[in-house]
């Protein structure tokens, strides 16, 4: 996955009708799988450019990408990414992360995993 | 027939409209599960009352911001795994007094009112698969079609698979011709 396929994956989970729950889905999984065969585009892209709304869109899908990431060092790498993406997220804006960082917490918990 | 969170079992008569994991994501919704088998967060759906009853009962906070003078309540689900309906007035529920049987004559309804729309909208899509020589509908440009109707005074959209013709989903407008009988902070 090229960055470029990766902002295509954010920009179609963005843009789709989010009462579509049928195409909000096909996206989100897209968006998944792109991010679980992606890892350095990801962290790349998401720990140094990537905008607010855009983790917000990733956010969405963390709990897909744990759940497809195969070994256990995989999904704990995630993790770590996704934690670091979240703090990021802090920093581009403190008053909207509340929901970013429940999203998280209940993507690890749903995997069976731990925050560290 | 197929059951849904609450247990509750639905039969959707073979209908032509929509089918019982239709009406079970409409009205129940469709939840993440934790290990316990139990709903702990709302991925989709949900339109129904009785998806406020699953949110009660198993401790999934909600908040009604808005409701309409007929019914139609607006609000949001703060742990909604979609974004969107996490905030504001994200997420919609039909009127009370709404059954399965309600949502499902409302199907019926706006099946017979579009019929020709949906016969044509179902051989684009085949065409579409055809011209694209692609056998996996999911690799469609668009996999449903928005239909905008009202039915016992409640304004409605539903999006309609365009391959099966049944209704996917199908919701209360938020955008309502009936008035604002409650705004929470005003």
């Amino acid at each position: 996955m090229t960055r470029e396929d990766l902002i295509r994956l954010i920009e179609k989970v963005e843009s789709v009708d989010s009462n579509d729950d049928t195409s909000v889905q096909l996206a989100w999984d897209e968006l998944a799988r792109g991010i679980v065969d992606g890892y350095e585009v990801a962290r790349d892209y998401l720990l140094t450019q990537a905008s607010f709304a855009e983790i917000e869109a990733v956010g969405e899908v963390f709990t897909d990408v744990l759940a497809q990431a195969t070994s256990a060092e995989t999904k704990q790498q995630f993790v770590q990414l996704f934690s670091q993406a979240v703090e990021r997220a802090e920093h581009l804006d403190p008053n909207e992360v509340q929901w970013l960082k429940d999203s998280l917490s209940f993507s690890i918990k749903e995997n069976g995993l731990s925050s560290s | 027939m197929g059951s849904g969170p609450s247990g509750t079992y639905y039969a959707a008569k073979g209908s032509y409209a929509i089918d019982h994991s239709g009406l079970i994501h409409s009205i129940e919704g469709n939840f993440v599960l934790g290990a316990d088998g139990r709903p702990t967060r709302m991925k989709s759906g949900g339109h129904g009352q009785m998806n406020l009853q699953i949110l009660e009962e198993n401790g999934i906070r909600y908040e009604i911001v808005l409701e309409y003078a007929n019914g139609v309540r607006l609000g949001n689900v703060p742990n909604h795994k979609n974004r969107a309906k996490s905030k504001g007035i994200g997420q919609a529920w039909f009127p009370r007094s709404w059954t399965t049987e309600t949502v499902l004559d409302a199907s019926r309804a706006l099946h017979d009112h579009f019929s020709h729309s949906i016969d044509d909208m179902k051989r684009d899509a085949k065409s579409e698969m055809k011209r694209l020589h692609i056998s996996d509908s999911s690799r469609l440009s668009q996999q449903t079609k928005l239909y905008k109707f009202r039915y016992k005074n409640v304004d409605l959209q539903a999006f309609v698979n365009r391959i099966t013709g049944l209704v996917d989903s199908i919701f209360p407008a938020f955008e309502q011709t009936s008035s604002i009988i409650f705004s929470k902070g005003e």
